[in-house]
């Protein structure tokens, strides 16, 4: 079965099978090729893909793979096919906003309860030296301001909701 | 246990990189070393370096840091002689370097009434403005308030709008489109309150395409002052150092005499003690002063490898008030130096910040090669300080030959779980404007090409693919699962 990794927010498609020998074989666009990894020290390790090889460090974190490859990172996520969908779904009826990025709240302009239009300001935030609005992406009425002034907050950090939009 | 004058004890008030590198110092010359740390800090590389280390708190943790009083508690209670503030924090506050003094101690660095003088970027521009030396065209809020908008409308655009008290590239706004002008100033003097406590602003007349060249420069308590020649810091982003070297390679000799010459009046004007930087912009072939900073520089390790002076040793030396001992003939540059500034931010994301665990660390060396950093493996980075991780540093024997020990060790340089400008630094470095020297302060912003990696060939994704599936043990094993007859059949459907 297929096996999914995502790369900045691309799917790739692929899978493993297994060689008598050592090693695997990758399937992945179309192609085939034998691979096989090889641990040298701590999190250094070589790859062995066709005829060549190159060296990578690889750490993982949760489902995320970080690897250092040539110089440069990449981030991998493992996303099996059930959390895949799900998250997929999740997406399209958002209620909330969350962080872009970490950073503190400066203020909090809206309240639950008040009525706002699209683009009216609900919270200010701050990360490093860049002040930005958090700005209703719908009309509606607030539901819950998740941080105060003040407070630090992580990306992706649950800032503000607004109450669900019924259906007439 | 030896001394330098009367200090046997140093008490260093910061963290991170600049802790490790003032105690490196300390230790060195014998004496015992004390340093304060926040919980987030707790065990820091830093922390276990030093000889006591003493927990501050604080209402968030750049607070403790900033917090005077604590500061001052734990250097008597440690029986401290000197205090080193490092940069940021307390290292330009007047009132906490006064209060060091009354408390019979001494802090590392000029007067309070010097902090007082050229810490203010209004004051300090008046002070060397009326000395003779160059400044650029500019309109100053607190000669009268009321008239400021207008004022600063009349020099024009583009415009640079900075708070009074500010430094770090924080609250400011370049303005080209004067419609923005009222919006961008009250922008700017909120972020002033809030960084700095002081929301008086300053608008002066923005060189387009201008390079930030600044002259290190040290004083000691008997008059003597020299330079330590310039550091080139063009290339920034969202106004903060990225990269800095040494010689600028904008500079004709007439010219670095002519820079370094003002910088040096200026600091014997002042009657500077200790290291400091005299920043100017340049452009246009002329020269502005811009600022004086009047503590020691992140990027104070390349004017260090080239000159071969231990700046730390000297600012302590001259706190001791020894002199300096030489004169400007002495002191000499051999080949070019560059710092690259490691930081926990994303390029490709506006280079904000980004935050995580420290996974992997692993720093190139060899010769001409340091790395500066305060980080550890399994720390969390958190959003609290400043994303600044680390600094590279390389010797060459000419530019070069530095750029290239700067690509290799940038290759070599292994610091994972979290997106950091490592690779950047290295595609910025690898552009024809810098091998060539022809930067400028908005380069970077010029570039948004290089902000993100290039997309992989396919021969690299396949790579990184492969190496994503091998290491994630339900691929793996389910590869294993499959009988050997199913393989054989599975690469028929190919």
């Amino acid at each position: 079965m297929a096996e999914i990794f995502k790369i900045d927010d691309v799917d790739h498609s692929l899978w493993l099978t297994a060689r008598s020998t050592d090693g695997f074989r990758l399937h992945w666009n179309g192609s085939q090729i034998d691979i096989e990894l090889l641990s040298l020290q701590g999190f250094r390790h070589q790859l062995r893909i066709g005829a060549e090889t190159h060296e990578a460090v690889i750490a993982a974190f949760g489902d995320r793979l970080h690897i250092h490859l040539d110089g440069e990172i990449y981030e991998v996520d493992y996303a099996d096919p059930v959390s895949h969908y799900a998250r997929t779904l999740g997406e399209e009826n958002a209620d909330c906003v969350r962080a872009p990025m970490p950073g503190t709240v400066v203020s909090c302009v809206a309240r639950a309860g008040d009525a706002v239009v699209r683009g009216d300001a609900l919270i200010v935030i701050e990360s490093m030296k860049l002040e930005t609005s958090i700005k209703a992406w719908r009309s509606g009425t607030v539901e819950t301001v998740h941080v105060e002034a003040g407070c630090a907050f992580e990306r992706d950090a649950l800032l503000v909701t607004l109450a669900p939009v019924r259906k007439a | 246990m030896t001394a330098l004058g009367s200090i046997k004890t140093v008490l260093v008030a910061n963290r991170g990189e600049i802790a490790l590198r003032i105690l490196g110092t300390v230790k060195s010359l014998g004496l015992r070393s004390v340093i304060i740390y926040h919980a987030l800090d707790s065990d820091s590389p830093a922390v276990s370096m030093a000889d006591e280390a003493v927990e501050i708190t604080g209402p968030t943790p750049v607070a403790a840091y900033l917090d005077g009083e604590q500061v001052l508690a734990v250097a008597r209670k440690s029986g401290a002689q000197a205090i080193h503030p490092g940069y940021g924090f307390l290292s330009e506050n007047a009132d906490f370097a006064r209060k060091v003094e009354d408390a019979g101690l001494i802090f590392i660095g000029p007067s309070p009434e010097t902090i007082e003088l050229l810490g203010d970027k209004i004051r300090a521009r008046a002070f060397v403005a009326a000395q003779g030396f160059p400044v650029a065209p500019s309109a100053i809020e607190d000669e009268d308030p009321t008239s400021f908008n207008e004022r600063a409308r009349a020099l024009g655009p583009p415009l640079l709008i900075k708070p009074a008290a500010g430094g770090g590239g924080k609250g400011m706004h370049i303005v080209r489109d004067m419609a923005l002008l009222d919006e961008t100033i009250t922008r700017a003097r909120s972020e002033g309150q809030r960084y700095f406590g002081d929301g008086r602003l300053y608008a002066e007349r923005y060189v387009e395409r201008p390079r930030h060249i600044e002259v290190q420069v040290l004083g000691d308590a008997h008059g003597n002052i020299v330079h330590l020649f310039e550091r080139e810091c063009s290339l920034q982003r969202r106004f903060q150092k990225v990269v800095e070297e040494s010689p600028s390679p904008a500079l004709t000799p007439e010219l670095r005499t002519r820079i370094c010459d003002v910088a040096v009046g200026i600091a014997k004007t002042a009657g500077y003690r200790n290291a400091g930087t005299v920043e100017f912009i340049y452009g246009g072939g002329a020269f502005y002063f811009l600022e004086m900073n009047t503590r020691l520089q992140v990027e104070h390790r390349v004017t260090e490898a080239v000159t071969g002076l231990d700046l730390v040793r000297e600012q302590l030396r001259i706190a001791a008030g020894e002199p300096l001992g030489y004169s400007q003939d002495a002191v000499a540059v051999s080949g070019h130096a560059i710092e690259l500034r490691i930081y926990a931010e994303d390029p490709a994301r506006d280079f904000l910040p980004t935050t995580g665990h420290v996974l992997v660390f692993d720093v190139p060396c060899g010769e001409g090669v340091r790395v500066d950093a305060g980080i550890r493996v399994g720390q969390n980075i958190t959003a609290a300080f400043d994303p600044m991780l680390a600094k590279l540093i390389v010797h060459g024997a000419d530019r070069n030959d530095a750029i290239e020990k700067a690509r290799a060790a940038l290759r070599q340089f292994v610091l994972l779980g979290f997106p950091t400008n490592i690779g950047f630094l290295n595609r910025l470095i690898a552009t024809e404007e810098f091998r060539s020297g022809e930067v400028h302060t908005g380069l970077i912003g010029e570039k948004p090409d290089i902000a993100a990696p290039p997309v992989p060939s396919e021969d690299k994704l396949r790579a990184v693919l492969a190496i994503a599936a091998l290491s994630t043990r339900s691929v793996v094993d389910a590869a294993k699962r499959v009988p050997a007859l199913h393989v054989s059949l599975g690469a028929w459907r190919n």
